[in-house]
C-alpha cells in the first residue's frame, strides 16, 4: 500500500518537478517497490494520454498574429479617439468658464439703460376696532414689446397713511418678510396670500 | 530510473527583449513591443482556453479578447515580467465565464487562421468541437483515440476550477510551475498540490481507460 505522500512524490518524479534532495531516495524506492513502479507508470500513461488526445488545432500561426495585432490596433486607435477628449475635458471645461463669465460681465456693464417707470399704488386701509390691515395694489408697468429687458423696481415701506396713523400694526406690516410675486397678465392683486396677522 | 526532462519551474529561454521590457516599451507607446507579446503567447493563449472551451472558434475569440484585454489594462501590471502568468490568468478567467456572455463581436475569421501545418496536430479544420486527435492512419486506432479523447474531456470537467486549470496549463500545455502559480494567483507549491490531485482523480475516473 503506497500512502499519498509517496504517491505524491511518485507524481512530481514523473513530471519532474521533485526537488534532487528526495530524487535519489525515491528511486531506490522504485527499485525495490514493484506497486510503486506500477504507479509511476499509471502517471506517465495519464499525462501521455493528455498531451496526445487533447491537441491544439492546427493554425497558420502567423496570420493569427497578424489578426490580433490588427485588432489590438484598432483597439488603441478607438481608445487614443476617446481618450483625447477625455483627457483636454478639464481644459475645455475651465476655457468654457471663462468665458462665460467674462461675457456676463461684458454683457452686464454694455446693458442699455433701463428706464425706472413709476408704479400706481393704490392702497385700501380696512379698520376694525382691533385690527388695522393695508392692502395694497401695484400696477404696472405694462409690459411691452420686448425692445429691451423691462425692470420693475418696487419698494415696500410704511405707507404715509400708516405712518401718520400711527397704528401698532404699521410696524408689523413693514418688518414681515416680504412675499412679493411678480407676475404678468391678469394677475391683478399682490401679496393676498396671508395677511400679517 | 530517469526523470522527465527538463526544469517545469525555468522560464523557457528567449532571445531578445524580456517580457518586462517589452510591457515596459508598450506602456511608452510602443504599440510593435505588443505585437511581439501577441506571438510570444498565442499559443499558449489558444491552446489554454481551447482545452477549457473545446472549441476552437470560441478559443480564438477568447484569445482575441484577452490580448485586447491584456493591452488596454496593460497599466495595472504591477510586475511587468510576469505577464506570461497575468495573460493565462486573463484567458482562463474569459475562458470560464464565456458561456455565461454570449458575444455578437465579428468572429476571427477562421477559414484564414485555422489551416493544417506539417507536424502539427491537423484534426480541427473548420471549427466546431474537436478534442478527438489524429491517431494516424489506423481507422481502430483513431476510433479508440477518439473515446479516450471524450473521455479525458469529461474527465477533465469533473474537475475543481484549480485542479483543471492547473492540469491543463502544467500538464497539458507546459507552462512553468511559477507562470501557473501567477495565472492561478498562487504558490508554486498550491500548483503542485493541485496537479497531483487532479491527476489522482483523473486515473480514478480514467481507469478503464488508460
Amino acid at each position: 500500500m503506497i500512502d499519498e505522500q509517496r504517491e505524491f512524490q511518485i507524481a512530481q518524479y514523473a513530471d519532474g518537478t521533485l526537488p534532487a534532495a528526495e530524487r535519489a531516495a525515491l528511486e531506490q524506492v522504485l527499485a525495490d517497490d514493484a506497486d510503486a513502479r506500477a504507479l509511476l507508470d499509471e502517471y506517465r500513461r495519464l499525462d501521455a494520454s493528455l498531451k496526445r488526445e487533447l491537441p491544439v488545432p492546427a493554425m497558420n500561426w502567423d496570420r493569427l498574429s497578424a489578426h490580433l495585432s490588427d485588432a489590438v490596433a484598432d483597439e488603441d486607435r478607438a481608445t487614443t479617439t476617446i481618450a483625447w477628449p477625455l483627457r483636454h475635458a478639464g481644459k475645455l471645461a475651465a476655457a468654457a468658464a471663462i468665458i462665460v463669465v467674462i461675457g456676463s460681465i461684458a454683457l452686464w456693464h454694455l446693458r442699455p439703460a433701463t428706464p425706472v417707470e413709476q408704479v400706481a399704488v393704490n392702497q385700501k386701509p380696512l379698520l376694525t376696532a382691533n385690527t388695522a390691515v393695508v392692502i395694497v395694489e401695484i400696477t404696472g408697468p405694462v409690459a411691452q414689446a420686448a425692445s429691451q429687458p423691462a425692470v420693475a423696481q418696487i419698494e415696500i415701506g410704511p405707507s404715509q397713511w400708516a405712518r401718520q396713523t400711527s397704528f401698532g400694526v404699521a410696524d408689523q406690516v413693514v418688518y414681515r418678510e416680504p412675499r412679493v410675486m411678480i407676475a404678468s397678465g391678469h394677475v391683478d392683486r399682490q401679496d393676498t396670500g396671508r395677511l400679517p396677522f | 530510473m530517469e526523470s522527465a526532462a527538463s526544469d517545469p519551474n525555468q522560464e523557457p529561454s528567449r532571445q531578445g527583449p524580456t517580457d518586462g521590457q517589452l510591457v515596459t516599451k508598450c506602456l511608452t507607446g510602443n504599440r510593435k513591443a505588443f505585437d511581439e507579446l501577441i506571438r510570444r503567447y498565442q499559443r499558449q493563449a489558444v491552446a489554454v482556453s481551447y482545452r477549457l472551451l473545446g472549441n476552437s472558434q470560441d478559443s480564438l475569440e477568447v484569445t482575441q479578447d484577452a490580448f485586447l484585454k491584456a493591452f488596454t489594462s496593460l497599466d495595472t501590471l504591477q510586475k511587468p515580467e510576469a505577464f506570461g502568468g497575468w495573460l493565462m490568468r486573463i484567458v482562463s478567467n474569459l475562458s470560464l465565464n464565456y458561456r455565461r456572455s454570449r458575444k455578437t463581436r465579428t468572429a476571427v475569421p477562421l477559414a484564414e487562421v485555422l489551416a493544417p501545418q506539417t507536424g502539427e496536430a491537423t484534426e480541427a479544420h473548420g471549427g466546431g468541437s474537436e478534442w478527438m486527435s489524429a491517431a494516424g492512419s489506423d481507422p481502430v486506432r483513431r476510433m479508440e483515440g477518439k473515446e479516450l479523447g471524450v473521455k479525458l474531456k469529461e474527465a477533465l470537467a469533473q474537475l475543481p476550477e484549480k485542479q483543471r486549470l492547473a492540469i491543463v496549463m502544467f500538464t497539458i500545455d507546459e507552462m512553468p510551475q511559477k507562470q501557473v502559480a501567477e495565472a492561478l494567483g498562487c504558490s508554486v507549491e498550491a500548483v503542485k498540490w493541485h496537479v497531483f490531485q487532479g491527476r489522482k482523480k483523473l486515473k480514478e475516473i480514467l481507469k478503464e481507460h488508460l
